[in-house]
């Protein structure tokens, strides 16, 4: 069985390593990166092969592109993907308006790694 | 345009309005008694219109510095078109401070009848402004707090997934190291292998203990700084808002006291009012209370009790560390001189006045070696 892929986007590059380390132990195949713009690039890239997107992982607050800019972006091109928001307390007024989309959930910083698997485990199915 | 004022002056409504301006409107006649005052002029000082009509206005007013008028100062002033700030004497004796207009009256003749004074509360304006300044301030620091928030946030988060990351990793670690080491008498800085390995575990739990209490500071923080100041009916439990309050005053509780307790009631219902402004009272309360008890050495005493339909929190400063305890119907039977009343000057008014807003109150009993603040808040 193919293994799923997860693409983390967050600005923090050490907060991207520690997901991905948590992540890779629990046998996922994952991609890191630091921008808005080449998260995008890559996931409409990549959309049709084995580098494809299974789950999206972004931070909202990034310089450039932001996650909720990156989401809106992933909509118009109608790319489909279940999207992990990482947000922090402060930013629940910013939320609001994709609390109804199934397709996202919300994970707040800061979050271990038993939060973490938890919610990979409801947007996986 | 003259015709309009004229019949404007002639309309019964004239009166009304003039009547319920919230400016304070106050006539006297050349010899300085008063003729006419509208209601901001009773609600502000406490006199009823029967007391100040037909007396002279120098007998309530003082200068700034608070000294009084004499006849020919005030003749000097109502003669000219000009702004004054005054004191005026209250009923109940307390001050209050006016910005006053005076505008000369004359008759057809040319001749002074009399004086026309409109009144600002100048405490009130002040207040006004100082409202604005502070709403700006929290505009700033919300954003501070925010991007602070934010900054923490990130460090944070991956101490708390790279400690635990580290606790599986040393789990299988220690597996592997039982399983192929032998000799397990080896010591790694003095510490045999079996106290080594409790130590590592504690030493990575501690950082992800360390990481959630980082997070609760920090939550606690914009959650103070960044609620929503217009909600007035938020539903609200005594005890989250005091243990929300005790997070961010910890430190300055530490400092003043080494004898603190908190003991939160239990079966409490539920109170409605704004999140930060009573977080804000309490904040205020035990600040003040830090500063008085800091040099001497006082217990701290938090306690939270539904007591006779009103949920009271108690803070208690006493230096004998007695345990306070609150009887059924304990209001009723405090001697009330007893009690400080909280006025204007007290540091504790702003308090007192948000609480009045969901009828609440603050009240002060004094002890020779204690103080005890309550501050009673009726359930829903």
């Amino acid at each position: 069985m193919n293994k799923k892929h997860i693409l983390i986007i967050d600005d923090e590059e050490s907060t991207c390593k520690a997901v991905s380390r948590v992540l890779k132990i629990e046998n996922f195949d994952v991609t890191f990166l630091t921008d808005g713009e080449k998260g995008f690039d890559f996931i409409f890239k990549n959309k049709n092969n084995d580098k494809k997107t299974d789950i999206l992982i972004t931070d909202i607050q990034m310089p450039g592109m932001n996650g909720i800019e990156l989401i809106n972006k992933l909509d118009e091109n109608e790319i489909d993907i279940p999207i992990i928001v990482i947000t922090a307390h402060y930013e629940k007024e910013l939320i609001k308006e994709f609390q109804n989309t199934a397709k996202i959930k919300f994970l707040e910083k800061p979050f271990g790694s038993i939060d973490l698997l938890k919610i990979i485990k409801e947007v996986n199915f | 345009m003259i015709k309009n004022n004229f019949s404007l002056k002639e309309n019964p409504d004239f009166k009304n309005i003039v009547e319920v301006l919230n400016d304070g409107i106050l006539v006297f006649d050349k010899n300085y008694r008063i003729i006419y005052l509208n209601k901001f002029i009773t609600d502000m000082t406490g006199f009823e219109k029967n007391e100040l009509l037909g007396e002279k206005i120098f007998s309530f007013i003082k200068k700034k510095n608070n000294n009084k008028f004499n006849k020919s100062q005030i003749k000097s002033i109502i003669r000219v078109k000009k702004e004054y700030d005054f004191i005026f004497l209250k009923k109940n004796k307390t001050k209050i401070y006016f910005k006053t207009r005076l505008s000369p009256l004359f008759n057809k003749n040319g001749n002074n009848i009399g004086t026309a004074a409109q009144i600002k509360n100048i405490i009130k304006d002040k207040k006004d402004k100082i409202k604005i300044i502070s709403k700006n301030n929290l505009n700033i620091f919300q954003t501070i707090i925010s991007g602070i928030s934010h900054d923490i946030n990130n460090p944070n988060n991956y101490i708390l997934l790279n400690s635990n990351i580290l606790i599986k990793i040393w789990s299988e670690i220690k597996i592997i190291l039982e399983k192929e080491i032998e000799n397990k008498n080896f010591k790694i800085f003095g510490m045999k292998f079996e106290e080594l390995s409790k130590s590592i575990e504690e030493i990575i739990n501690s950082f992800a203990e360390g990481s959630q209490k980082i997070n609760s500071i920090i939550r606690n923080l914009s959650d103070y700084v960044c609620s929503d100041e217009k909600d007035h009916d938020e539903i609200l439990n005594i005890n989250e808002v005091l243990k929300s309050v005790l997070i961010l005053l910890n430190n300055i509780i530490k400092k003043s006291t080494s004898n603190f307790s908190v003991d939160y009631g239990s079966n409490i219902p539920i109170i409605k009012g704004n999140n930060k402004e009573i977080k804000e009272c309490i904040i205020k309360i035990l600040i003040s209370l830090c500063e008085e008890i800091k040099t001497q050495k006082y217990s701290l005493t938090i306690k939270t009790i539904f007591n006779n339909n009103k949920i009271i929190l108690l803070i208690s400063a006493d230096k004998k560390n007695n345990k306070k305890e609150i009887m059924k119907n304990f209001f009723d039977t405090v001697n009330e001189e007893k009690i400080i009343k909280i006025d204007t000057k007290s540091k504790f008014y702003e308090s007192s006045q948000i609480l009045k807003n969901i009828k609440g109150e603050i009240v002060i009993i004094p002890g020779t070696k204690s103080k005890d603040i309550y501050i009673k808040i009726p359930s829903i």
